[in-house]
């Protein structure tokens, strides 16, 4: 298992994910999801999240930092 | 035999199971609502799931108790006794398949969809059209969210034309049960970026069991060409310059087959998991 980093998300920063979800592409690791959560019937496209869901496989090669318009990450080494 | 074929095969395996892939047995079973709630819920899942169990992985006690909790999810609860309980992933299991074995069950169910794969439209914002859902899934998989496109009728010919496209381009065939037994998705993966495959080959955990059979180089035949080693995915295949010939790691091969259809020489022979002492409990 690797794990040495982690990845600080904000949601608050990261406003347009349905259309922009552009470090899903970049991702070497495919580190990154996008989802809705809490969906029963039908979904707007503003319910979307970007989480950093195997954020443990990181290698901290910052391509998702260089390309989010944004800055709704950081990337933390682990002590 | 594999667990799924000892518990649900009665005698054969278990995607040969007629009724394993029949729409009217899996409506009477009430696999109606469980496969609705996989299609909405399948994303959150993941997405969760996976940030959860990525904290406990770091510890060594806690993976091991992380593992055994989602063998004992996919495989020790009966699906076919009705306690499927729903938003969890319970009796969702899935076997990595050769071309032929899948070509089969296309044609026993007769009824494939084609969506785009889930997975990568989760994790890499692609669209990928190569997820073949059979009868009541491919029926239900209009309650997935809006970023899917269309659910597209096909008929048997076009599926397994593109089950051949997808092997050309090297994709790893898994059939799905959801739940077990019920043979309702095949995919066509790659790893990373598939949600099943990813968790069973970084972490262990056994969504995806390996194959029937394994690849085993015949040594005679080998030419040294290199064709196969960039088919697998699995990390299974290693040159081997003082021999110059493919060397194939049977514990760590899923029988999926890519390399010995690649092979110019019919070199790479498939051979039967259960013939191998060793291997026979390795899935």
């Amino acid at each position: 298992m690797k794990n040495h980093y982690k990845i600080k998300w904000s949601n608050e920063k990261c406003t347009d994910a349905f259309n922009c979800a552009k470090c899903l592409e970049v991702c070497p690791e495919a580190v990154f999801a996008i989802y809705a959560p809490n969906r029963e019937e039908g979904v707007a496209p503003e319910e979307y999240v970007i989480s950093p869901a195997m954020q443990y496989f990181c290698n901290g090669c910052g391509a998702c930092l260089a390309v989010c318009p944004n800055d709704a990450l950081k990337i933390i080494p682990k002590s | 035999m594999c667990d799924i074929c000892t518990a649900h095969g009665g005698g054969k395996k278990w995607f040969e199971v007629k009724r394993h892939v029949e729409v009217k047995f899996a409506k009477e079973m009430g696999f109606e609502p469980w496969e609705k709630d996989h299609w909405q819920h399948v994303h959150q899942q993941y997405a969760q799931l996976a940030a959860q169990a990525g904290d406990a992985m770091a510890d060594p006690v806690m993976a091991e108790n992380v593992r055994k909790m989602i063998d004992n999810l996919i495989f020790q609860i009966h699906p076919l006794n009705k306690n499927v309980t729903f938003t969890f992933p319970q009796g969702h299991g899935a076997q990595v398949l050769t071309r032929q074995e899948i070509e089969g069950v296309i044609k026993l169910s007769g009824e494939p969809y084609l969506i785009e794969c889930l997975c990568r439209k989760m994790i890499n914002n692609a669209s990928d059209r190569c997820c073949i859902p059979l009868g009541l899934h491919g029926e239900t998989a209009e309650m997935f969210p809006s970023k899917q496109e269309k659910v597209e009728r096909i008929s048997v010919d076009e599926a397994i034309a593109l089950i051949r496209k997808f092997n050309e381009q090297g994709r790893v065939h898994t059939l799905a049960g959801t739940p077990l037994p019920m043979a309702m998705a095949v995919c066509n993966c790659e790893v990373p970026n598939c949600i099943a495959l990813r968790p069973r080959v970084d972490m262990g955990f056994n969504y995806i069991i390996r194959g029937h059979s394994v690849a085993k180089v015949d040594v005679d035949k080998c030419i040294g060409c290199k064709e196969c080693l960039s088919r697998c995915q699995f990390g299974a295949i290693t040159f081997q310059n003082a021999t110059g010939r493919a060397r194939i790691d049977m514990w760590k091969c899923y029988g999926c087959g890519l390399c010995a259809e690649t092979c110019p020489e019919k070199a790479i022979e498939l051979i039967d998991r259960e013939s191998l002492p060793a291997l026979k409990d390795w899935w």
